[in-house]
């Protein structure tokens, strides 16, 4: 299986679980909240919300990996 | 008709039930009785004004109609031609128990389903709430999410976040991609993050559409309706039986 983990010495900073599950609560609301102006164009059918969840997915790891290196360079 | 909880019962009976079940299949299946026919159960625009039949209610669940996709026998029929074409009795399994997850969810609306079909065209409803599909999508969203329907939504949205950790990545790469040769055929041709998403859009799309339609149904929209969590509601909407 492919996989997306960091590799041993990547310089990713490992990003704790917590840290995504608010990152994945903060999408989907911020996906109803898109809904509730505009719920033809998001709420008709799961099949609108992929190209959506395709791009969170793709934006989870550089927006958290953002944040842990922003952290880390503060301690 | 329900609405999320379509999306949200196959994740949850993946979780019961393990490796017995495909969730594609059971997305696939559950589904699979709305499928090709919402859009003129509703008509072609949102607000409900573009018809294209004359009796959705007879088309969305009767006979003659396509009422048949929401019968036992529909699930039963496309699950062994799965099984004839794939060979898999996991994925044949699947879809059976989607496809009737879908049909019993709508069986508490007013209108039912023809749940022995073609043995009778008699309907099993339990009339929780009102189904207001002939008024298209918009009303039926007022509706839906202002009455008992709304609450089912929320029964099965809760289960699920009970059950959060089954929407992880590593839940996925340990329990969900080894059981199923389905995720092993998509890993051939797509990267894990196709993969994940793939799992995870019905879930996100069905709380992510709960919320969003509570919030639309009761602060948004002109007609802004009070919840009414009565038996047979909303009050307010036409009364319909089947058809």
């Amino acid at each position: 299986m492919p996989s997306a983990s960091p590799t041993a010495g990547s310089a990713t900073p490992r990003i704790p679980g917590s840290w995504s599950v608010a990152y994945w609560v903060a999408a989907v609301l911020i996906y109803a909240a898109l809904g509730t102006q505009l719920p033809q164009a998001v709420f008709l059918g799961f099949w609108q919300s992929l190209p959506y969840v395709l791009v969170f997915h793709w934006l989870r790891p550089k927006v958290l990996g953002a944040l842990a290196r922003g952290r880390g360079a503060a301690a | 008709m329900s609405w999320a909880a379509h999306d949200l019962e196959p994740y949850l009976m993946r979780a019961k039930l393990g490796g017995a079940v495909s969730l594609p299949f059971l997305l696939i299946g559950s589904y699979s009785p709305d499928i090709l026919t919402k859009w003129a159960v509703y008509g072609l625009d949102f607000s409900g004004n573009n018809k294209l039949v004359d009796d959705p209610v007879q088309l969305h669940r009767g006979f003659p109609g396509v009422g048949f996709t929401h019968s036992l026998f529909f699930g039963i029929v496309v699950g062994l031609l799965i099984l004839w074409l794939s060979g898999s009795r996991m994925w044949a399994f699947s879809f059976i128990l989607g496809n009737w997850a879908h049909v019993l969810s709508d069986t508490l609306d007013s209108v039912g389903v023809m749940l022995l079909w073609p043995l009778t065209d008699w309907h099993l409803h339990f009339d929780a709430w009102q189904y207001v599909g002939q008024a298209g999508r918009r009303v039926d969203a007022i509706a839906y999410y202002t009455s008992l329907g709304g609450v089912w939504d929320i029964l099965w949205a809760v289960w699920l976040l009970w059950n959060w950790r089954i929407l992880t990545t590593d839940y996925f790469r340990n329990e969900i991609y080894p059981k199923d040769h389905f995720w092993h055929w998509l890993g051939r041709r797509a990267s894990e993050t196709v993969m994940l998403t793939v799992y995870r859009a019905s879930a996100f799309f069905g709380i992510a559409s709960i919320i969003g339609w509570f919030v639309w149904a009761l602060l948004v929209n002109e007609y802004q309706a009070a919840l009414d969590w009565s038996l047979g509601g909303p009050q307010w909407t036409p009364r319909v039986g089947p058809p």
